[in-house]
């Protein structure tokens, strides 16, 4: 007896050991080879031995510093005016003085905070374009999470129902999901043309020509916008089903109970569907914040993280350094950085939706 | 408070007619039974008067009101699910006052009916637990106290008891006949379970295949059987059927040929065209020995024993091989293979077409 399991063992480990190798020479590997490499300067392709530098990437990435300076003035001690503005000394002078600012070197203004009396505080930084990928991708999380689930929801509510044909919407609501991103990517660059895109035309149809063509892709206020908006008509078809199957779980015997006691469709909703999809809702939530966190093809293919990086994304940036720059070091520093926070956040989401008892 | 009437109720899935007319009348503060077998329909009606279902055809009155177009909540019903059907993310005093609750009552009114019907099932010790502390028992008092609050004109109960085990079972089954009594409201209740249909009904309702066999009260189904189903769905262990030739003499009685039991003469029948039929004769009323001199005597082989305590079950093989079960008193000994003398009175039998 004993024997057979030990060889059924072996042969276990045997047909196990290919995926698991992959596994480990893919996955596992990789991850920590990251983590090493965020505290090298590795390169991609480089005739030097790569080096141990510490957190210096780290430094790189967050070093920020604030600068407050006062309005230059004249000879009279008023306040000297350019265009109605202040004018401030030069930035240089300080970024570029080494010995005497080492504090500041090499930074570069981030935005500024106008105080009362005529002075302004500079939030200088590093990587500004680091920061403002994490500010964008923060953005996206915040809306996208939230409006592409919510959506979902009503989707899953309005296809759970006894029609004939229902299967034709679901199919229908689903058939993005399984397009890839960096085809639909395509596909919407046609959409949000900004002279003869299919959105342009439709908005000018509509308003008989009174709205103006957008350029929604090439603009600073509407490129972020637009990519979330395509993000959530991809996606709201999976997370539909998982709505959907979350509401399939619920039984209908209380459905029938509430009704006989009087419930309306709101009270319904209230009081059976949304407490029997606590679990759905945690497991939705988790894993379309972590998706949306991920955001990178839809940049890459649409708008290259431009126009003036207003759409930036922390993984277009790692991408973008560890390949396009051949900065692996760099690449890795920022993944680190993003499997530290989406875990925090992840570990929070749970913390917040344990189940009190 | 109200008396139920359904006058030529059908209804269709589809192409498939599950209920085929039927036709009722329920008198206020009735307790009906609907007995049957497994897919005769008996939820379904129930879910027609509750409301959960359209009426195919068929008019459907409570209280006098033709209710057919009606909402459930409209109805003055509340119903009692086998699946007990309470909140899961509820306390207990939540799912007791939910229909108050949305109704928007205020909140010492709501407390005090919850209360109410907590003492009346005492159950005033759970009002505060959630519904995954409870037994299955204790779950389905939830849901008959979440009924009893909302003061129903008709209470519903689609097989309440039969995820509880047999102890719990006849214990809820009683407290549910004392809640019939001290509430006097009409009560509608499905069970496929004939003990429980011949305890609690007033009237019982034998569906099959969507038509109704036969209603009445308990005794008259069991002792007038309109039908052999009915004969032989009521009453436990079911009754004898023996086949026999019936005829009327010259003199005009009527009398039976069985191969099994031989000549019995029905005195309570005057017969006639000559036909096959169906003897029918409860267990119960076959007795050991000769008997009185009016009794009917046959001989029977001795098979299994089965020793229910108060009672003994003997199955026997009539002279021609049909089985025949009788009941006798407890502690009766006989020897398998024997064969032995029996009795009956033969106004107890009963005759069925085949
Ligand atoms: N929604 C439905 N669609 C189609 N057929 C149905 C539906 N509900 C019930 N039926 C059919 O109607 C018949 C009667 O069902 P019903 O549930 O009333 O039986 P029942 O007497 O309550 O049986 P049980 O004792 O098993 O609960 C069954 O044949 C069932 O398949
Ligand atoms: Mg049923």
């Amino acid at each position: 007896m004993s024997t057979s399991i030990k060889r059924g063992n072996v042969a276990g480990w045997l047909m196990a050991g290919p995926a698991f190798f992959l596994i480990c020479l893919f996955l596992i590997l990789p991850f920590f080879m990251a983590i090493w490499f965020s505290f090298t300067d590795q390169r991609l392709i480089s005739p030097n031995e790569p080096e141990f530098v510490g957190t210096r990437n780290y430094e790189r990435l967050f070093g920020m510093s604030l600068l407050t300076l006062d309005a230059q003035t004249d000879e009279s001690g008023a306040v000297k005016m350019k265009d109605g503005e202040p004018v401030y000394p030069r930035l240089r002078s300080y970024t570029r003085d080494k010995d005497t600012y080492p504090e500041y070197f090499r930074k570069r203004q981030w935005f500024t905070i106008d105080r009362s009396d005529n002075r302004r505080t500079f939030v200088l930084a590093s990587d500004i374009v680091f920061l403002k990928a994490v500010k964008n991708t923060l953005m996206f999380v915040a809306i996208v999470a939230p409006v592409q689930s919510g959506l979902a929801l009503l989707l899953a509510l309005l296809i759970n129902q006894k029609v004939r044909g229902i299967n034709i919407f679901r199919t229908i609501y689903f058939m993005p999901v399984v397009i890839s991103m960096v085809v639909v990517s395509m596909l919407w660059r046609f959409i949000y043309d900004g002279q003869n895109g299919l959105l342009n035309n439709i908005l000018g149809f509509l308003s008989f020509g009174y709205l103006e063509p957008v350029n929604w892709l090439g603009n600073t206020a509407t490129a972020l916008p637009s990519i979330m908006a395509m993000s959530i008509w991809q996606g709201v078809g999976f997370f539909m089903i998982i709505w959907l199957s979350g509401l399939q779980t619920i039984p209908p015997t209380l459905y029938e109970a509430s009704r006989i006691e009087g419930a309306s469709g709101w009270q319904t909703f209230r009081y059976v569907t949304w407490p029997g999809l606590r679990n759905t809702a945690i497991l939705v939530m988790i894993v379309i914040t972590m998706q949306a966190f991920t955001l990178y093809p839809q940049i890459a293919v649409m708008t290259s993280g431009g126009p003036l990086d207003s759409t930036q994304s922390i993984v277009f940036q790692m991408v973008e350094r560890g390949y396009e720059k051949q900065d692996i070091s760099g690449g890795s520093t920022i993944s680190v950085f993003l499997f530290l926070f989406v875990l925090t956040i992840s570990l929070l989401q749970g913390f917040l939706t344990r189940k009190k008892s | 408070m109200a008396g139920l009437k359904l006058s030529g109720i059908r209804k269709s899935f589809g192409k498939v007619e599950v209920i085929k007319g039927i036709d009722l009348d329920i008198e206020d503060g009735e307790f009906v039974v609907f007995v049957g077998p497994s897919g005769c329909g008996k939820s379904t009606l129930l879910r027609l008067i509750a409301g959960l279902e359209d009426i195919t055809a068929g008019e459907l009155q409570i209280d006098g009101k033709v209710v057919n177009q009606v909402e459930p909540k409209e109805r003055g019903i509340a119903m009692v699910f086998q699946s007990y059907a309470i909140f899961p993310h509820m306390s207990v005093r939540e799912n007791m006052g939910f229909g108050l609750t949305i109704r928007r009552e205020n909140k010492a009114q709501i407390k005090e009916r919850v209360d109410e019907a907590a003492r009346m099932l005492q159950m005033e010790d759970l009002l505060d637990r959630r519904p995954d502390q409870l037994s299955g028992g204790q779950r389905q008092r939830v849901a008959i106290g979440r009924a009893v609050v909302r003061s129903p004109d008709v209470f519903l109960f689609d097989e309440p008891l039969s995820n509880l085990d047999a102890a719990l079972r006849m214990n809820t089954r009683m407290e549910i006949s004392e809640l019939h009594k001290r509430l006097g409201t009409t009560m509608i209740y499905v069970t496929h379970d004939q003990v429980e249909a011949m305890t609690l009904a007033d009237k019982i309702v034998v569906l099959k295949d969507g038509e109704v066999q036969q209603y009445g009260p308990p005794m008259d189904l069991y002792h007038y059987p309109a039908n052999r189903f009915v004969a032989e769905f009521i009453g436990s262990p079911p009754m004898n059927f023996l086949t026999a030739a019936v005829e009327q003499q010259a003199d005009g009685q009527v009398f039976a040929s069985a191969d099994s039991i031989g000549r019995v003469s029905l005195p309570e029948f005057n017969f006639v065209k000559p036909a096959t039929m169906h003897l029918g004769l409860r267990p119960q009323y076959i007795s050991l020995g000769e008997g009185p001199d009016s009794h009917h005597r046959f001989e029977a082989t001795v098979g299994v024993t089965e020793r229910l305590g108060s009672e003994t079950l003997i199955n026997l093989k009539a002279k021609d091989g049909t089985k025949v079960t009788a009941v006798l008193p407890e502690d009766v000994e006989l020897q398998a293979d024997q064969t032995v003398i029996f009795n009956f009175d033969v106004n107890k039998l009963r005759v069925f077409a085949i």
